[in-house]
Parts: C-alpha cells; sequence; structure tokens
C-alpha cells in the first residue's frame, strides 16, 4: 500500500448499524464480523474504489489536522486483515472449491436402546447395540482411512439411543482411539450425546477424567420439555435433565445444550433461552426435521419460528456471553467460515450403525452404504453419498446461487429439502426464515465483539 | 449500505470547543474476543457443531 493505492470494498458486505458501531460482514472472509467505532466507519465510508490513499487521508485532515498517513495506513491494514477491504485482487471464492478438509466427524449410533421415548425421535428402538468386536473393529477401520486420506483430527460423537446405557463401551472406545490416535499422530475430540437423565457424580468424573464433552437435549421448561422429552411411561423427564445439567455444571465439563425447536415448544423458547443465559450454558437451536417415525405434527409455521426466535435473540443481544456460540443460534447456518456444503454428509462425516453397517447420516438409519467390512470405509462413504447430482455444492441450487447468505446456509439440510421439495438442488423450506434471521444473529456477535472486542490485528 | 457516522461540524466559541471533535486515531477496528476458542476453519463445515442434528 502506498499513497496512490486505491482501496476497494469487498463485494457483497453487509453492513448494518449496531449501537454506535458498524458491523461489516464478508461472507466470503475466514475472519468473521468486524465492527468499527465512529471514526472507523467514517473511514471506512470514504472508500469508494475511486479515492487513494492520499484522497482519504485530506478528507480526513479537514476534520481532524493531527491526522497522518500512519494514522490512514493502521485503519487501512485492519481493513485488510478483517477481509472488508482489498487494494490489489479481490478475494474470489476459488479457495473453497480447492480446500480439503482435515477433520472426521464419525458419528457412533451405539445402541438402538433408549430409556426415553422421545416423541420425534428419528430411532426405531430396539433391544440392539453394539458389540465390543464391532466397536472395535470400527475404531481400527476408521483410525487406517484417516491416516490414508490426511486426516489430521477425528471427532468421535457417541449417540444412540442412549449412549449412557451402552457406556462401558464407549470408554473402551476412548481408550482404543487414543491409543491409535498416538500411534498415527492424530488428534480428537470425544463428544457423548445424551438426554441427561442418566448423568450421576460418577459417570461425570469419569467424563472429565476422560476429556469427553457432553451434548445434552432439552427442549424448554418443565412442561414445555415434558411435551417431547418423556420416559416409557409417558412421563416427563425435565427434572431429571436439570439435575443432569447441574451435575455437568458441578464437574466442570465443557456441554452444550441442544433444543430441538417444534411446535410444542416455540413458545418457550425466550424463557429457556433467559434460563440457559442464566445458567452460563450455551446452547444451539435446531429446527425438527419430520422423519418416519413420527405421526404428530410437530413443524411449527415459520412466522411463528422467527417471532419467538427473535425474542430469544433479543435476550442474548443485551446481554451477550463472551463466548463465540452464534454457530449454534440458527439450525444448520454456520458461521464458522464460508463453505460449500450444509454439512459434511458424503465427505467427512460418517456413521457406524450399532450393527457396522455405514451410513451417510443419522437421519437415514436405513439407507445403508457400506459396512465396516469394507477396506476403506471413508472411500465408502463417498461413494455412497446418494446427493444429486454428484458434487452439488450450494453454487449448484437455486436461487441459493445469487443469495448474499449462500456461503454460510448453504442451502440447509440437503435431506429436509428433498423430503419437502422433491430434490436437493434448490434452497431450503426454511429459507425465508434463515434469511430474516441471519442479520439478527450477526447483531449478537456484532455486540460480543463490542462488548468484550480485541482491537489487536494478529 | 447501512448509514455511516460523519463528523460533527466543529463549533466556534470557547477554546474547549474549538478543540477537534473527531480524532481519528480514535478508530477501532474489532474483529475478535481475546477467549474465543480459535477453532480450525477447513472452508467446508465439519459438522462439529456440538449439536445432536436433533436428536
Amino acid at each position: 500500500m502506498n499513497e496512490i493505492s486505491t482501496p476497494k470494498k469487498c463485494r457483497d458486505i453487509y453492513c448494518e448499524l449496531v449501537g454506535d458501531y458498524l458491523m461489516v460482514y464478508n461472507p466470503l472472509s475466514v475472519k468473521g464480523l468486524t465492527v468499527l467505532n465512529k471514526e472507523a466507519s467514517f473511514l471506512f465510508s470514504l472508500i469508494d474504489n475511486k479515492k487513494t490513499v492520499l484522497d482519504i487521508l485530506k478528507i480526513v485532515q479537514e476534520e481532524d489536522k493531527t491526522a497522518t498517513l500512519k494514522n490512514i495506513k493502521h485503519i487501512l491494514d485492519s481493513f485488510i486483515f478483517s477481509e472488508i477491504v482489498y487494494f490489489d485482487k479481490p478475494k474470489t471464492n476459488q479457495f473453497l472449491f480447492t480446500s480439503k478438509p482435515t477433520i472426521l466427524s464419525v458419528w457412533f449410533h451405539i445402541t438402538n436402546q433408549c430409556n426415553l421415548r422421545c416423541t420425534y425421535c428419528y430411532v426405531y428402538k430396539t433391544p440392539d447395540k453394539m458389540s465390543e468386536e464391532t466397536a472395535k473393529k470400527a475404531v481400527v477401520k476408521i483410525f487406517f482411512s484417516a491416516k490414508k486420506h490426511g486426516f489430521k483430527k477425528i471427532i468421535f460423537k457417541f449417540a444412540g439411543g442412549e449412549p449412557i446405557l451402552e457406556f462401558n463401551k464407549v470408554l473402551n472406545v476412548v481408550k482404543q482411539a487414543k491409543e491409535l490416535g498416538k500411534n498415527n499422530n492424530i488428534d480428537l475430540e470425544f463428544v457423548v450425546i445424551t438426554n441427561g437423565v442418566l448423568l450421576t457424580d460418577k459417570v461425570c468424573q469419569i467424563l472429565r477424567d476422560n476429556n469427553i464433552r457432553v451434548a445434552v437435549s432439552l427442549d424448554g421448561l418443565e412442561k414445555y420439555h415434558d411435551k417431547t422429552r418423556i420416559f416409557t411411561n409417558g412421563l416427563g423427564t425435565f427434572k431429571y435433565v436439570e439435575k443432569g445439567i447441574n451435575l455437568i455444571l458441578k464437574h466442570k465439563i465443557p456441554f452444550n445444550i441442544s433444543i430441538t425447536v417444534t411446535s410444542k415448544n416455540i413458545e418457550n423458547i425466550p424463557e429457556l433461552t433467559s434460563y440457559l443465559l442464566k445458567k452460563k450454558v450455551p446452547f444451539a437451536f435446531n429446527f425438527y426435521r419430520e422423519n418416519p417415525n413420527v405421526k404428530e405434527e410437530l413443524e411449527g409455521d415459520d412466522k411463528k419460528l422467527v417471532k419467538y426466535l427473535k425474542k430469544a435473540y433479543e435476550l442474548i443481544y443485551e446481554n451477550p456471553p463472551k463466548h463465540n456460540f452464534i454457530n449454534g443460534l440458527l439450525d444448520r447456518v454456520s458461521f464458522k467460515g464460508p463453505h460449500l456444503y450444509t454439512c459434511g454428509m458424503g465427505l467427512n462425516y460418517l456413521v457406524i450403525r450399532h450393527d457396522g453397517k455405514l451410513l451417510n447420516c443419522q437421519m437415514t438409519q436405513n439407507k445403508i452404504i457400506g459396512s465396516i467390512e469394507d477396506s476403506d470405509i471413508i472411500e465408502s462413504m463417498w461413494r455412497g453419498n446418494f446427493i444429486r447430482p454428484i458434487g452439488l455444492t450450494v453454487e449448484g441450487k437455486t436461487p441459493c446461487k445469487d443469495c448474499q447468505w449462500k456461503y454460510i446456509c448453504c442451502g440447509g439440510c440437503p435431506l429436509l429439502t428433498k423430503d419437502q421439495k422433491g430434490k436437493y438442488d434448490v434452497n431450503s423450506p426454511y429459507c425465508l426464515v434463515y434469511k430474516e434471521l441471519i442479520p439478527e444473529v450477526l447483531k449478537i456477535e456484532a455486540k460480543r465483539l463490542i462488548k468484550y472486542g480485541d482491537v489487536k490485528n494478529n | 449500505m447501512a448509514e455511516v457516522y460523519r463528523p460533527k461540524p466543529r463549533q466556534s466559541g470557547n477554546l474547549r470547543s474549538e478543540q477537534p471533535v473527531f480524532r481519528i486515531d480514535k478508530a477501532k477496528v474489532i474483529n475478535k474476543v481475546k477467549s474465543n476458542r480459535g477453532k480450525e476453519t477447513t472452508g467446508q463445515c465439519d459438522c462439529d457443531c456440538d449439536c445432536a442434528c436433533s436428536v
């Protein structure tokens, strides 16, 4: 950058005032959201793709005689660091097509058994569970393929059914994986996805000792949770789940709450949000997706969804937590960085069923794409990807390809889209909800940056 | 594009108000919070949202 260089604003940036600050979001940036205070936003407003650095300095000096070229360059450097301004060539989306995932997520469906009978569960409960032999073989196959294909990290997600019912098996897999991870120089993460009812001091202590994270399902307060998350005898589970959450907090286990938003709990979402904010617990809103096991109507209408989520967002906006959790606030929309696929299905996300069969997604329990007996289960995952056309990215979806949010939404859950619209290469049934709420979620992140932000640019 | 801040016009009068209202060295560009976990961004969703995907 020199005095006669011309700074340019990146294309497709989204700007909105948040209090006295200007939030600027470039969906192609890997740096996330940026907020500018009044002085910085004034300088940003002077960038019109024509004025040079010197022109900008002169205008600034009309307002502040002490302004120097060094001041201006320093701020422009910060804009470039944030990827909202460029000098030479604009960033294109090409890097998205060439980047290769380095993290493999493996969903370990360890049992079909469950102590609950949640009304919306996609799993048809049977006494079947993963055998020790299958579990051991699966872990060996995972590492063999992960190493072969250059994955640097594996995330094991233990699910079911209720995985705590098979806690010893979970621990055996963790132990085996840790050994193989060490030998193969592959990083590991472990998550147990539980209903929270069976958590005890002892279980929590073991989870903590083994560095296993937890995701607990909680869908509302008291009766709202109890409408859908029930024991086999039909009684509600709220008070048991609450006890489990308190134990997790007591043992300081990293965790989050997974909230499935349905027509049964939508009105309670703001109160639930308030409750979780007070407890300082991270949480994620997941929109309910229909599945063949559910007989009742659970899908809410979009207007109600927007109305109550906005109320929940307002509560978070008033007092945002210090940690970044916007990725969980709007279903499948991920602000982690620009991407072409909504999830890793068929790419870097694999489900191993209790009987050793492979699935693309846990929601498609009966769509078998391979087995742990296959020589390379990651190749089976790639071959078995049933999304059509083959290689479909958000750029191939209509009207997504022209949407400013395409690299964070990617058209939503492909299975839901296919189920409701009959094909994959179109936008999500939740498209309008996402579009209306994305700016609201960004404002929460802006508020967090304003409240706790660090102005250093490295 | 949202409205952006414009410096207030300077007022004449007492000595204090003749000081510049607008100081470019007060500019702040905020793009991160120190406590971020700094997770890897692969350019592709790694399905690492910790969520239970509607379980």
